[in-house]
């Protein structure tokens, strides 16, 4: 809060937090289901999604214990100034980590399924340079951009979603819970680390401008919204290719837009999925990239985060091309590594933080963010 | 305690200091600071050295009373002052009359007061003791008379100045609405605002600008209706511009606007009043400077610029997402061209692609280099033909169509399909109403036509990406400049995509912050009248007259 001035709608946080789970998830949450329940994939969603409203209302009570400050901030005032910092690097170094993993996964999808010829490290450059332009302009901007995007992502998907319907085949979700309990348990971890990269909201809640007022209702419409984008996603690709081709393939999404044929001339609208990738990916990457700006520089009691974005943009564009040799890579990464490390990092500092303030009864959500929650009916 | 030896000046204090010193360089500023005196000679001969031996400062000297009792000095500029008023309403009662009537009453004593109370017959008099006052006056066109025996000068306003009467806007023409332009005449357009709000909370707050112009600005707004703030805001830029000269509204906007970095107009212009009304009813404020038919309104939001007055007045509502559209096309669809041809052939139905295919096959440039070509051509063929004078206009279409259309086709330097792109691309800007906007529209063009042809469609995307958050960025004093459509207010897009009849749009725009936001009652939606109850036919005599088979 003492970084950024800005605020931000409930309705904005809302869109910002969903589509920041969102936008990879998507595209690559559907193969890793398949690959691991096969046609059950879609079960796992379900599932997913009773844990995932306890952790939203985790997360945003936790932020509400501490309404004017943000992650960082807290962690220092619980833990002191030297571990509440290592805490802080180590969310830090994990948004730098996952805005890298989002960075590399945004080229491989592009160099993949549209733009074979080019080099992957132009399309991570891009991606990195339009996610520091917003990021150097500040939340608001950020904000106002996915207010007005990310419906109209989500629209389009759901056009192309209805556009495919009639190639789809629901029998093929059959026979229900093929698989072990525990398999579909295990697989539906890889879904849940995907969904805990939400804990990026603990940096905007404290520049939200009627938190109180939202706390009750913004978990339940960011899991809805999550949950109806995903079971649509998770389902429909198993309808349209069944369970085994959706494992086989890399983006089984890319393959809606791909099967529409509709009235003889509607086909081929991959054009609209390359478009809502590269918005929504650059939003999420905004939200991480001024996740990890804003965190280093309150960790470094730094006065403003702009002169942090210009670094640690070259070091994103490196640590994408570093981190996963192939494409092959990135699948057994988000497969096997990634649930270990997003379920330990965001589950376990969420639960150490929680801990600590209620032993050391620091925080209250009932206190304090009065002064905000004023300001904010004279600013938007 | 040797800080408190030396006040320091503060900067805006330091900046007025600087601007009396340059002022106090400029020209006989201590003649212009003495007080009047008694002695009309020493009046007369320091206005005199004042002014040098101006041309066009006409100097006119007479006496009144039957002994030629009293002297008086007349002084106006040749051009500005109405000469026929002058000798009506100055000369003539003042020369005819003393001598009927006022026979031997009239002394150097009382003449002063004698005319400006009981002689002089036009309606706007003043009188001022101040040198630089009068100057001022005299400059913009009033008649200064010097009076023997008085340390005061009465000053008349006749100003009457070659214009060119109020005509019908140019740059925005309607077909539906009224058909009153702003003038150069500030006056005039102030009347032309009046007229359509005779409230007298319409507050005109004027202000001078430019060292040397010293040009009337005027701060319009319905005090009640605006944000004070936002007035309060506007008047404090417009005062601390210290400018040699103000030409036009433009030289104000630019020192005005919040970010000068865009392509993007931050402040709405016109010529037409009746938007500028709307403007004010809106809660906003309107700028109107001296000698330009240019107002600025502010604040400004994007999506305004997708207006025209005409949506108000016409039921053309259906054309708005046209226009939209028209922006996404002007801004786009070169790119797309290039994107496609070059990167994403299998987007396009076969059959066509072939064609475009079999179109290019003869030409020699990649795509990105015959769209950047056609494009160019196209922006100096519409340049030149808007500066050239009238009868070569017609020329300038001849040479655009045989030269584009047939002869860079025929030499295969472009494909017939790029044609059909760039007189698209042209058709869609002259489709966005405010000709600034479609300016900054069609800049940024090339860039995209560049992303296009470097990265195909991801180009295109990131670049759109680029240009939202630069605008979301823009603010126009204090108002976000994607208002209502980022920040989103769902409940403000009646007057954005389409325009809601007046009666449902009940309130103002939220973020100009208007104190009074209800525009009007709510609940006026027009309905046949309701249903009478069975019994009641005998009541009402309309009743009986609709029962009637």
């Amino acid at each position: 809060m003492s970084l950024e001035k800005g605020l931000i709608s409930t309705r904005q946080a809302a869109f910002m937090i969903t589509n920041t789970i969102m936008a990879t998830t998507v595209l690559f949450i559907p193969a890793l289901l398949a690959r691991g329940v096969g046609h059950d994939a879609w079960i796992t969603v379900a599932i997913i999604f009773i844990l995932v409203l306890p952790f939203g209302y985790a997360v945003q009570f936790l932020g509400l214990r501490f309404p004017d400050q943000n992650l960082v901030e807290y962690s220092i005032e619980l833990l002191g100034p030297w571990i509440g910092r290592g805490v802080a690097l180590i969310f830090v170094v994990f948004f730098l980590y996952l805005s890298g993993v989002v960075v590399r996964e945004f080229g491989v999808f592009l160099v993949t399924a549209v733009m074979p010829s080019t080099p992957e490290v132009v399309f991570n450059t891009l991606l990195v340079l339009l996610a520091a332009y917003g990021v150097y302009l500040g939340l608001e901007v950020i904000a106002r951009v996915t207010e007005l995007i990310f419906p109209i992502s989500l629209a389009a998907g759901l056009v192309i979603f209805l556009m495919a319907l009639p190639e789809m085949d629901f029998y093929q979700l059959q026979p229900v819970m093929a698989h072990s309990f525990p398999s579909i348990l295990r697989t539906s971890m890889v879904l849940l680390a995907f969904i805990t990269e939400g804990i990026v909201a603990l940096m905007l809640i404290p520049n939200m401008n009627k938190k109180r007022q939202a706390a009750l209702w913004l978990p339940p419409v960011v899991s809805l919204l999550l949950f109806f984008s995903l079971i649509i996603v998770v389902a429909g690709a198993i309808a349209l290719m069944g369970g085994h081709e959706t494992a086989r393939l890399v983006f089984p999404v890319y393959e809606f837009a791909k099967t529409v044929h509709l009235g003889g001339f509607i086909e081929r609208i991959e054009s609209l999925m390359v478009g809502i990738w590269v918005t929504t990916v650059g939003l999420k990457l905004m939200v991480l990239f001024y996740g990890t700006v804003t965190a280093l520089a309150e960790t470094c009691n730094l006065k403003d985060y702009r002169p942090l974005v210009l670094p640690t943009g070259v070091l994103l564009v490196a640590l994408s091309i570093l981190i996963f040799p192939d494409a092959v890579a990135i699948r057994h990464f988000l497969a096997h590594t990634w649930p270990a490390m997003s379920l330990t990092v965001s589950l376990g500092i969420l639960v150490l933080l929680w801990a600590v303030s209620l032993v050391r009864k620091k925080g209250n959500y009932r206190q304090g963010g009065e002064q905000n929650e004023r300001d904010s009916r004279t600013k938007d | 305690m040797f800080q408190k030896l030396r006040k320091p000046f503060k900067p805006k204090d330091l900046k007025q200091r600087r601007y009396q010193e340059r002022l106090s360089m400029l020209g006989p500023s201590d003649l212009m600071k003495q007080p009047l005196t008694d002695d009309i000679e020493v009046n007369v001969g320091r206005f005199k050295e004042i002014f040098g031996n101006a041309s066009d400062l006409v100097v006119r000297e007479f006496f009144m009373g039957t002994d030629n009792d009293v002297r008086l000095v007349l002084f106006h500029i040749d051009g500005m002052v109405d000469k026929n008023a002058i000798s009506e309403y100055i000369l003539n009662p003042l020369l005819f009359r003393t001598f009927a009537d006022w026979h031997g009453k009239i002394l150097p004593t009382n003449a002063f007061q004698l005319i400006r109370d009981n002689l002089a017959t036009a309606s706007d008099l003043t009188a001022s003791d101040k040198m630089d006052e009068i100057i001022d006056l005299v400059l913009y066109g009033d008649v200064a008379v010097f009076v023997q025996g008085a340390a005061q000068v009465l000053l008349f306003d006749l100003k009457e100045w070659p214009n060119r009467g109020v005509q019908e806007p140019v740059a925005e023409s309607l077909v539906r609405g009224p058909r009153e332009g702003f003038t150069e005449t500030l006056r005039f357009n102030t009347s032309l605002i009046r007229r359509r709000i005779r409230t007298p909370r319409l507050k005109f707050d004027m202000s001078e600008v430019g060292l040397h112009t010293k040009t009337h600005i005027c701060v319009t707004y319905i005090d009640g209706l605006v944000n004070p703030a936002t007035v309060a805001e506007i008047k404090r830029r417009v005062q601390d511009i210290e400018i040699d000269g103000v030409l036009e509204s433009g030289y104000i906007e630019d020192y005005i606007k919040d970010d000068y970095r865009t392509p993007f107009v931050l402040l709405d212009r016109t010529e037409r009043p009746d938007k500028v009304c709307a403007a004010l009813l809106d809660g906003r404020a309107a700028i109107v400077v001296d000698n330009t038919p240019f107002a600025l309104i502010a604040p400004a939001v994007f999506p305004e610029f997708m207006q025209s007055t005409e949506d108000y007045y016409e039921g053309t509502e259906y054309i708005r997402p046209f226009r939209w559209l028209a922006l996404i096309m002007t801004l786009t669809l070169p790119s797309l061209y290039v994107a496609i041809t070059t990167f994403h052939q299998e987007m396009i139905p076969s059959s066509l692609a072939l064609s475009i295919a079999a179109q290019r096959e003869g030409v020699p440039f990649p795509a990105v280099v015959e769209a950047l070509i056609m494009e160019v051509i196209f922006d100096l063929l519409r340049e030149g033909g808007l500066r050239m004078p009238q009868p070569l206009g017609s020329v300038m279409g001849i040479v655009g169509a045989v030269v584009i259309g047939q002869a860079a086709v025929a030499a295969g330097i472009v494909s017939p399909f790029i044609v059909i792109i760039v007189a698209g691309t042209a058709i869609s800007s002259f489709l966005i109403p405010n000709y600034s906007s479609s300016f900054a529209i069609r800049l940024l063009r090339y860039p995209m036509l560049f992303l296009a042809g470097a990265f195909g469609l991801v180009g295109i995307f990131l670049g759109l990406m680029f240009l939202l958050l630069h605008l979301a960025s823009l603010r126009s004093f204090g108002v976000p400049y994607l208002y209502p459509l980022a920040p989103a207010v769902p409940g403000e897009w009646q007057d954005v995509f389409i325009r809601a009849p007046w009666w449902k749009m009940v309130w103002r725009p939220r973020l100009f912050r208007s104190p009074d936001r209800r525009r009007q009652p709510a609940g006026q939606q027009p309905a046949p009248p309701p249903p009478r109850a069975p019994g009641s036919q005998d009541q009402s005599p309309e009743g009986n007259e609709r029962n009637e088979p």
